[in-house]
This record gives C-alpha cells, structure tokens and sequence, in this order.
C-alpha cells in the first residue's frame, strides 16, 4: 500500500511537470495577446483587453507601432492554400494511384518514390533559394503564382506519399470483383476504390492545406516582401509588437488544432515528419 | 515439483464474470487440463494462476505457499503462450538465457542447461537461430524450453499446440507427455481441443461460463459426462431426450421413455423414476441390420428410421437418421451404401450409450 | 416494343462477349501518363535547384569552378555548422530519451493521469514552428513567463535572469516540438508489441527495468530508429525557429546564415556551400540509418 501511494504521488509530480511545459507557452502567448500593460516582474498584466485582437482584424483603427491588419493576409493565405490543394490533389491522386496500383517496373518505380522521399529527408532552404534564382530570371520571385508553386512542391511530397498508401491499403480484389462484373477501369477506380479511400485522400487535402498555411521558409526566399502570408506578418510583427505577434500566432494555431482533433486517427505517424518545417 | 492448489477463485472483467467460484488441486507430478470452449474461464484461470491477473475472490496456493498476490516475476512458474511470445530480437540462446541471467547463474552453467533443455526437446545445435528462421513446431519446442530451462515448479500452458497443423498437433502431443513425465513436473494446460485433453490429462476440469461443469480422470469424464453440455463436448453427436420409465428387475439397466413413444435401455442407475434426462450416443454406437432375421438374439434397442444425409468420406459414411422426431448421426462402414431416403434398421448396445442430464 | 428490347440485349451482349481490343501501348503508357505531372514538378521545381545549390556551391565569384566558397565558409562559419550539429543532435538525443520514457510509461500504465498524457501530449505535433518560434518568445524571453515562475518560485534571481535565446532556447523549442511526434511513432511501434512477449518476460523473472532494457527497446528498435532519422533532418533544415529566436546573433544554425548570406551580402555560392553542408549532416545520419538497417537484414 505504502509502495503505491508513493508511486502515484511521483506520478502526480511527473504529471505536473509535464503540464506546466506543454501549456505554459500556449498560455502565455494567450495572455501576451490580451495584455494592455505587462511590466516586470508583476506576474500577471496590469491591464488586459481586446485590444490588440481587434485592432488585428482590422475592427478599430490603431495607430500603434508595428500595427498590422491581419485580415488581408489571413484571405492571401486562404486563397493560396485552396488553389494548392487543387492543383496538389488533381496531381497526387494519379501518381498516388499510380504508384500503388499500377506495373512500373520495380527499378523504376524506386527511382520515383526516392524522388519523393528527397524533399523530405535533406533540407529545403538551400533548394528554395535556388528556386528563387530560377524564378528571378522568369519573374516569378515576389508573385503569388511563384508562392503558389512553392506551396505546390512542399504539399505534393507528402500528398503523394499519404494517397499512394492509401491506396496500397484497399485490396485489389475489391476493383478486380468490380471490373469482373463489367466495369470499366475507370468506373471501377470511381465507384469502388475512390469512395473508400476517401479518409485517407481528404486527410491528405486537409494535411496539404495546412502545410501552406503554414509555409515559411519557401514563402520567405520567394515570397517576401511582396507576398505576405500570414506567417510572413507573423515573422514581421514579432520583431516589432509582441501583441500583435502573439493575436497572429493564435490564428495560425487554430487550423492546426482543429486538424488534430479532427483528422489524426486517419493519418499514418511518420507522415506527419518534417509537419510545418 | 509442487502441489497446486486452487480455492474458490473469481474474476470479474466489468459486467462479465470470467471465472466464477473455482476450486481445484493438482497433485504433484501431475497433468491438469482446463478444457472448455472459448469464453468458458479457462484462460483467465490459467492467468490468475501465473500472475498477470488478480483474483477478485479466493485463493492459490503453490505447495503451502500462498501465491496469490505474489507478482508474476517472483512466482517462478514456468509458462507456455499461445503464441509462444518468442522475443525476436534475441537468438534462441538469447531468449533461454534470459531468465537465467535475470537470476545470476554464471554463464558456463547458462550454457550447460541451455544445451540439456535443447537436448530434451531434440533442438541440439540451435542456439544461434532466431525464432523466425524456425518452423512452427520447432518454435514451439523453443517456447516449451524457455519455461523449463530455469527448472520451475510448475508449468503453465495456453493452448500450446493450437497454431500448429493437426499433424503436427498430434506429434507434439505424445512429446509434451513424454518430457512432463521425464521430468515429473506440475502442468496446468489450456485447451479447447477434447482429444488433446483426454490424451496428456491426468485429471481434467470442464469449465463452462465461468463455473466447473466436471472434474476427473479423463476416463471418467469420457464414459460418464455429467449431463449434455459435457457429452456434447467430448464426442458425442446425437441426443434423444425422454424420462426415466423404469428399471429393470436387477435394477442395472435403466430404460428411458421419449415423448414420442421411444423405449431405450441403457445402463445408469444414478437418476429418480421420471428424472428428464438425455440419451447421448457417440458416431460409433448405431449398429445397422440388414437381415432382420438374424438379429434375434436383441429384443430391445432395436429402431427403425429413414437416412436424410449421407457424406461419404473414403472408407467410411457419416448418415443423418431420423427417428421419430429425432435426428442421429452415425459414421459407418462403407459396406452400407444406403440411399437417401431408404428405411433402416439399426441396434443400440446398452453398455455404449450414455444416459445423462437433461440440461 | 419487344423486339427493340431483343435488340438491345443483343448489343450489350456482343459489348461484353467481343468487347474492343484495346491497343497494347495504351495499357502500358496509362501507368506513366498518371505519374508523370507529379514526376514533372518534382524534377523542375525540386530536382533541378536542389542539384544547383551543389553545382553553385563551386562556382566562385567570377562564375570560375573554385572551392573559394568552401574555403570561406569554413573560415567564417566553421562553428556555426558545429553549432548546428551540435544542437540538432543534443535536441534529437534529449527528445529521444524523453519520448522513450513517455511512450514506455503510456504502454505499460492504465488509468485517468496516463490517458490524458496519452491524448494532450499530441498537441505540438501539429503546431507549425512559426507559431512556436513566437510562442518560444514570449515564453523564454529574459522578461519571458518561464523566468517570471521560476522568479516566484526563487530558482532565478530576478535581477539576472535566464538568457534562453541561444542554444538552450533553442533546444528547448525543439524538444518541445518533435519529442511528441517522436512519442507518436514510437508508441505505435510499442503497441505492436503484443503483451504475451512482455508476460513471457515476466513469468521467467524480469522486472520492470529488464523489460523496458532487454525487450521493449530491442524490439521496436527500428521504429525508435526511424524517428530519430525523421526528427534529425526536420532539425537541421529548421529555419524559421532559430531566425525568429536567435537571429543576427551568433552561434546561429546554418539555415539562418544562409538567410543572412543571401540577404544582405547575395553570395549565392557561399549560400549553398552552407547548404551542401546541411545536406552532409543529413546524410551521415541517413547513411547511419542504412547501415543499421542492413544489419537487421542479416538476422532474415
């Protein structure tokens, strides 16, 4: 008896512990977002308001220093992110398909799926400042359509790898019964195997959708300062108001959480590496 | 080697109780089967026995040590898992050693029990094979060693053969019972399989739901199950339900009535007159006549139904009979080639049929 | 009425009884012609700059094949790419540990306190690190909320307060961030793990220490492996955390140097000298993982 109530009361301790460091920073990006005055050391602020928050979202004017409207680039991101999963989807799909269902001669076929890996196991950064010297000679550094592009190579990494093994998954014989009765290849593939992979092929739209919400370091080289997505306003407004900084931090956490509640049971773990690099 | 003693043991998981009120010993050097269909307890006792479940109720006892809430690691039970549980990642040595090098044996002597124990399941040589690289039945042999090697008291086994091919199955079954003998070690075995329990068994326990439905000597169990729920589960494949009507005059044999007018003698003279109770008949115990005639010496037990199924299976055919409102099944000589449908005529011997609750 | 129906069955019959030979070559092509816009962008807007950062990394100022551009970069960020090594490796080891311990506590303890550690400690794997790098901020800042609780408690003097933007803030960020994915992944792989190997361990007289030691780790070993292969490279490419927390200031991670080169001096080859660098250290670990990997091979 005595054994196990010293064992729960670590337990308990170790449990605190682990609270404090996984809220506390969550927390105090929500109390720098509502605090008017905060001077050290008080602990806690002075004076709290909405303030900030609405002046972020364009609600009231402010003439604070480093002010931003967060609002046009909340739409900017929006807008790019939608236009990514479309086109990331109407390509991933195929290849995903592709690569999971069809004959490619093995060699072949590990050529490609290599391909897709590289993204993910070397850093991005050197690539997209390259990128970015590509697109400078064809005018695409600073435009949307060159954001758009950037988003596009980091979500189809990961959307073709998420489709592929959701495709793997789903026996052949479910599509071979379906052709043996009379269907087409292509009446099979939309009336058997599409509607029961769709789990699997929305997690990976909304998992594409989040990584460009998210996207930095592409959206900085090629981007900036033209293109400010919501990161990008992030990233600036932290060097300048904190509270503006941490408003913008809480609307970029939200999709996130939402994901997570959402979707994870659809996704494979090691799908989620590298997740907002 | 040690006494294993269990006393009024319980165990609820939830809403379901598992194992309800069990009580039960194995003598020394003995083989005790728990043998029941899936869900019946049978398991859960076996865990309760080796630690990883605690008794809600009651008592084990190992010799007069009383173990029941004693942690697993320190029972020094030697246990035998369904899926032998064979770590993967270590070499057949590796998983035999384990045990020992928990406990401190110097390593020469590691090595030296190693090879005996692989001698005695007839695996010499294979300490630096990983478990994958052998066959089912070699890795239950592995799985059989690691209990044995660091020389418990007693052994536990969870269907130890039941992923193996019924040849197979049946191999293993006279090894196991040759080794437990060898060494005259206490075994606790697991099985839903009644030929598996009633070859290796000294004594064997039906559970059913939860309860002990029998226990006794395999022989025991097979010429006299308690009532139908135990004849169904050792072999036996037809019923007729009916009363006691009377005994006759040395009051040996018994003779059962069914509602629709059947009159069967048997031998039984444990129930009350119009105690309900069954008539179980084994495959073997329908006896065809073709010659009417010839039969005269039999003035009971004699039937006559319809054939309504045959399967032929080689040398021999498995018939479904109707009689009266009863089905029976019989497995016979292929000599009788009966017809669907063909009217038969068939004897009963009264020592091979067994008279047991209705129930 | 019933002759056109006769009709009809009769061309659907001969649809399905003859159907139309297809050309071969179309069968054979349709693998290809699905994969190849993914194959496309990939080459072009992936393939093609990351094969130019090496090639640029050669090209001097006067656009002549030279190893100048290494030789500065050894000069001037010689211990910066030691920095970044070391950090990206301290943060993986540290992250490593902790989401053994996590996940082998979440494997073996049932109750309330395991369950809800079980779901919350999810929350950061799905936090972009723009968004952590402002939370690490505000939270590790000299005036931050860590030192401001660690003041009340007095562990800090509140005069002289933790310096948390280097090294150590930015490891804490890591940890936080990518020891919960790790956790993921390896508590999956525990899972797998079916209890009877860990009884069978038990009724033989291992305790809890032996377990973890001798069964548990050993055999998820190449799950524990893949995360640590996952984290390190997200690590070493990281940017926007170490830009956000540290900066201008030095040590910086190569990620953040290869901003600054570029920003402010536009050496491009110096820049994917850096970069070629990053891509070193990712491939030692790779070719640590191979390696390990074959290994186990052997034992098949």
């Amino acid at each position: 008896m005595q054994k196990s109530v010293f064992r729960k009361t670590i337990e308990i301790i170790i449990f605190t512990v682990f609270i404090f460091f996984l809220f506390a920073p969550l927390l105090s990006l929500v109390i720098w977002s509502v605090a008017l005055r905060w001077y050290w050391p008080h602990t806690l602020p002075q004076e709290i308001g909405f303030d900030y928050w609405l002046q972020a979202l364009g609600i009231t004017k402010s003439l604070t220093l480093g002010a931003v409207n967060v609002v046009p680039a909340f739409l900017l991101s929006l807008g790019i992110a939608i236009i990514v999963v479309i086109i990331t989807m109407a390509i991933a799909i195929p290849a995903g398909y592709s690569l999971a269902k069809l004959k490619i001669p093995a060699l072949l076929k590990g050529i490609i799926l290599i391909l897709f890996l590289l993204p993910r196991a070397f850093p991005q950064l050197p690539v997209f400042l390259n990128l970015m010297l590509m697109f400078n000679k064809i005018g695409l550094t600073g435009t949307v359509f060159g954001v758009i592009l950037v988003h596009l190579v980091v979500g189809l990494v990961f959307a073709v790898w998420i489709t592929a093994s959701t495709f793997s998954s789903i026996p052949p014989e479910l599509e071979e019964a379906a052709r043996s009765v009379g269907a087409t290849r292509l009446k099979a593939f939309f009336k058997v195997t599409l509607p029961i992979s769709t789990p699997g092929l929305v997690a990976s739209a909304v998992f594409v959708f989040l990584t460009s919400m998210d996207e930095f370091t592409g959206t900085f080289f090629v981007g900036l300062p033209f293109v400010t997505t919501l990161p990008m306003t992030l990233y600036t407004a932290s060097g300048s108001n904190i509270q503006f900084a941490s408003v913008i931090a809480i609307l970029l956490l939200i999709p996130s959480i939402l994901f997570m509640i959402v979707i994870q049971k659809f996704l494979k773990a090691e799908h989620l590496g590298g997740m907002g690099g | 080697m040690a006494i294993l003693k269990v006393n009024n043991l319980s165990k609820s998981f939830g809403n379901v109780k598992a194992v309800q009120g069990v009580n039960f010993e194995a003598a020394e050097g003995e083989v005790l089967s728990l043998l029941g269909p899936s869900g019946c307890g049978k398991t859960t006792t076996l865990r309760c026995i080796a630690g990883f479940e605690n008794p809600d109720v009651g008592e084990i006892h190992l010799d007069n040590r009383k173990i029941t809430t004693i942690p697993p690691e320190k029972r020094g039970i030697g246990m035998v898992f369904q899926n032998y549980a064979l770590w993967p990642h270590m070499t057949v040595y590796g998983n035999l050693a384990f045990g020992l090098q928990i406990r401190k044996v110097p390593k020469d002597e590691i090595t030296k029990k190693i090879k005996k124990v692989l001698g005695m399941v007839q695996l010499e040589g294979y300490e630096n094979r990983y478990p994958r690289q052998m066959s089912g039945g070699q890795q239950q042999r592995i799985a059989m060693a690691r209990a044995l090697v660091f020389e418990p008291e007693i052994m536990l086994l969870d269907e130890p053969l039941s992923n193996l091919d019924a040849q197979l199955r049946e191999e293993m079954r006279f090894e196991f019972t040759e080794l437990q003998r060898k060494l005259g070690i206490t075994a606790i075995y697991v099985t839903h399989d009644q030929a598996e329990a009633l070859v290796i068994s000294d004594k064997i326990v039906i559970l059913d739901q939860g309860k002990i439905v029998q226990s006794g000597s395999p022989k025991e169990i097979y010429s006299s199950p308690k009532n139908k729920f135990v004849a169904g589960f050792i072999a036996v494949t037809s019923f007729i339900d009916g009363r006691i009507d009377s005994f006759t005059e040395e009051k040996k044999k018994v003779i059962v009535k069914t509602d629709d007018g059947l009159v069967i003698h048997g031998f039984n003279n444990s129930f009350d007159i119009g105690k309900k109770v069954s008539v179980a008949m084994r495959m073997n115990v329908i006896k065809f006549i073709q010659d009417e005639n010839k039969s005269d010496k039999n003035t009971v037990n004699i039937f006559k139904g319809k054939i309504i199924q045959s399967s032929y299976l080689g040398n021999i055919i498995d018939y479904k009979i109707k009689v009266g409102n009863w089905e029976v099944r019989t497995k016979s000589d292929a000599k009788y080639n009966f017809k669907v449908g063909e009217e038969v005529t068939f004897y009963l011997s009264p020592e091979d049929i067994i008279v047991t609750r209705e129930e | 009425m019933g002759n056109n129906l006769k009709n009809e069955l009769a061309v659907g019959k001969s649809e399905i009884g003859v159907g139309v030979e297809r050309p071969r070559s179309y069968t054979n092509i349709l693998p290809y012609m699905l994969v190849f816009p993914a194959v496309m962008v990939i080459l072009l807007l992936y393939l093609y700059p990351f094969l130019a950062s090496f090639w640029k990394s050669f090209i001097n100022k006067e656009g002549v094949l030279s190893l100048a551009n290494y030789e500065k970069t050894l000069r001037l960020y010689r211990y910066d790419v030691l920095f970044t090594l070391g950090v990206t490796t301290l943060s993986t080891f540290i992250a490593t540990v902790l989401s053994i311990f996590v996940a082998v506590y979440l494997r073996l303890s049932k109750g309330w306190l395991s369950n809800s550690i079980g779901i919350l400690y999810r929350l950061p794997i799905f936090l972009p690190f723009v968004v952590i790098a402002q939370m690490m901020r505000s939270f590790l800042a000299p005036h931050g909320t860590l030192n401001l609780f660690l003041a009340k408690l007095n562990l800090v003097n509140i005069e002289n307060p933790l310096q948390l933007f280097n090294w150590a803030g930015l490891t804490f960020g890591f940890v936080w961030k990518q020891a919960p994915f790790m956790i993921l992944i390896i508590c999956g792989g525990f899972q797998m793990i079916d209890d009877s190997y860990i009884e069978a361990a038990r009724s033989v007289g291992a305790k809890l220490p032996q377990i973890i030691t001798k069964i548990l780790i050993p055999m998820n070993k190449p799950t524990i492996l893949i995360a640590v292969t996952l984290v390190f490279c997200s690590l070493v490419g990281c940017f926007s955390f170490p830009y956000m927390l540290i900066g201008g200031k030095s040590p910086v991670t190569i990620t953040v140097d290869i901003a600054h080169r570029v920003n402010y001096f536009g050496d491009y080859g110096v820049a994917n000298a850096l970069g070629v660098f990053s891509y070193i250290m990712v491939s030692l670990l790779a070719l640590y993982y191979v390696r390990s990997m074959m290994k186990k091979g052997l034992y098949d």
